[in-house]
């Protein structure tokens, strides 16, 4: 299992790698949003430690679809979904290689994103790299797990670029309100540990999502 | 003799449209069957659910005896499949697509399988070339060096001959000859019968759903067949 798992992450990355222009747009389109935010919101606002979690959020979150509607799409363009459907892998295997791309991707565009939210919305954030990229880290665990299942849900679906979004967003509302907590109490200093409920949520969902979604993967594949 | 693969009064409908009725065949080992009917007959639709790719409205697949929903990893693990799309990864070589072909189904020193099927098929020269810029030819040749790379004991093929030139055709040929001889089991849907027709064993028509013919076919010459083929398709 772990081969396969390999072998499809292998690919995944080396395709990735050599489409550079999916992550560059997912960099780009975070960098524009960023950029919208850090000329709305004045930063002479004393709210702006309050307003930045919910930024970086809503950053993470628009970007990180566009990364994701691309996983499968890849699959699709000369028939490779279903040579890999009649492998001998299991459907399981495929979920957990697709879904360790995305989350690779997701968090190296965090490792980006976090220096370049500290240098246009809130300079102090940099101060907190490493606990807000381990946040980050297991925030997009979470959102690659439902995000790989929902994506291959939508996948052969008519509108799948609006559809995955109406799923997806309203899914992820626990995860992005922990998130949310956290970040802010990163920001004030107390440290990852600092909101210990919300912590405790975002694992949860982690888990719960990444569990779900590698066994129901198999029946969203046969759809 | 168990049947490599049989199915048992197989159904497929498409919203309230019934594609298949009653399907009902055996393919044994050393079997080349040519599936012919007109376009839209259900040739594809009956692929798709023999690979398992689609499930079944009614009816049952076993595969070597054993009922093809209880265990599909038996059938995967045997099933090579040549469909519409070449299924190959534009970005990736030819080299990579097929050690990535190679390593998901498990085979052992995959670097030296590959050069082997990639040698046989012509395509050596262009091992480290993105096959994103191959013809379609090319990509057929891709198509049959990832069967080699399979090393499968059934094989789907649907239209395997399209963008073939005459020499690739005779070497395809060639190739399934010695599949069959070996034990292997082919079923075929093709427009092509002149490429395959004197090296295959059985023919059957799909017609209105159902299997409506099935012969040996060494009851027919070429133009017997076709005779035979479009009184039945009429």
């Amino acid at each position: 299992m772990i081969r396969e798992i390999w072998t499809i992450l292998q690919k995944d990355l080396t395709l990735e790698l050599r489409r550079a222009e999916n992550f560059i747009a997912m960099f780009f389109f975070a960098f524009i949003i960023l950029l919208i935010f850090s000329f709305a919101l004045p930063s002479e606002d004393e709210n702006h430690q309050l307003i930045a979690p919910g930024v970086y959020w809503v950053t993470f979150l628009l970007s990180g679809i566009l990364g994701l509607s691309k996983s499968f799409a890849l699959e699709k363009e000369m028939g490779c979904m279903e040579a890999l459907l009649i492998s001998p892998v299991s459907r399981g295997s495929i979920f957990l290689g697709k879904m360790l791309g995305t989350l690779l991707f997701m968090v190296l565009m965090q490792g980006i994103l976090i220096p370049v939210f500290a240098l246009l919305f809130y300079p102090p954030a940099i101060d907190y790299f490493g606990p807000l990229l381990v946040l980050s880290c297991a925030t997009a665990l979470g959102f690659s797990s439902l995000g790989t299942l929902l994506s291959g849900l939508t996948t052969d679906v008519r509108f799948k670029e609006i559809l995955l979004p109406i799923l997806l967003f309203p899914l992820l509302i626990p995860l992005l309100l922990a998130a949310v907590q956290i970040m802010a109490g990163i920001l004030a200093g107390q440290g990852i540990q600092g909101e210990l409920d919300w912590l405790k949520l975002l694992l949860g969902f982690d888990f719960i999502f990444l569990i779900a979604a590698y066994l129901t993967f198999d029946f969203v594949m046969e759809l | 003799m168990t049947p490599r693969l049989s199915t048992e009064s197989l159904a497929k409908d498409f919203g309230y449209k019934r594609i298949l009725k009653d399907v009902s065949f055996e393919l044994n080992p050393g079997d080349f069957t040519l599936l012919l009917g007109k376009n839209g007959a259900g040739k594809s639709t009956l692929l798709s659910l023999l690979s398992g790719l689609m499930h079944p409205s009614g009816g049952t697949i076993s595969f070597e005896g054993e009922l093809l929903r209880s265990d599909p990893s038996r059938l995967r693990k045997a099933l090579g499949f040549i469909g519409h799309d070449p299924q190959v990864y534009g970005d990736l070589t030819a080299k990579e697509n097929l050690l990535f072909q190679a390593r998901i189904r498990g085979r052992k020193n995959p670097g030296a399988i590959v050069a082997d099927a990639l040698e046989r098929v012509g395509l050596a020269k262009f091992a480290n070339s993105q096959v994103k810029n191959f013809s379609s030819g090319m990509f057929k040749r891709m198509g049959i060096a990832r069967l080699m790379v399979s090393e499968p004991r059934l094989l789907l093929l649907d239209e395997p001959y399209t963008g073939l030139d005459y020499k690739s055709v005779a070497f395809f040929n060639d190739y399934l000859v010695n599949f069959t001889n070996g034990g292997g089991t082919i079923l075929m849907v093709t427009h092509q019968l002149d490429c395959c027709f004197e090296h295959a064993t059985k023919i059957a028509i799909l017609e209105k759903g159902r299997i409506d013919s099935e012969h040996a076919r060494s009851e027919f010459n070429y133009a017997e067949l076709i005779d035979h083929y479009q009184r039945v398709t009429e």
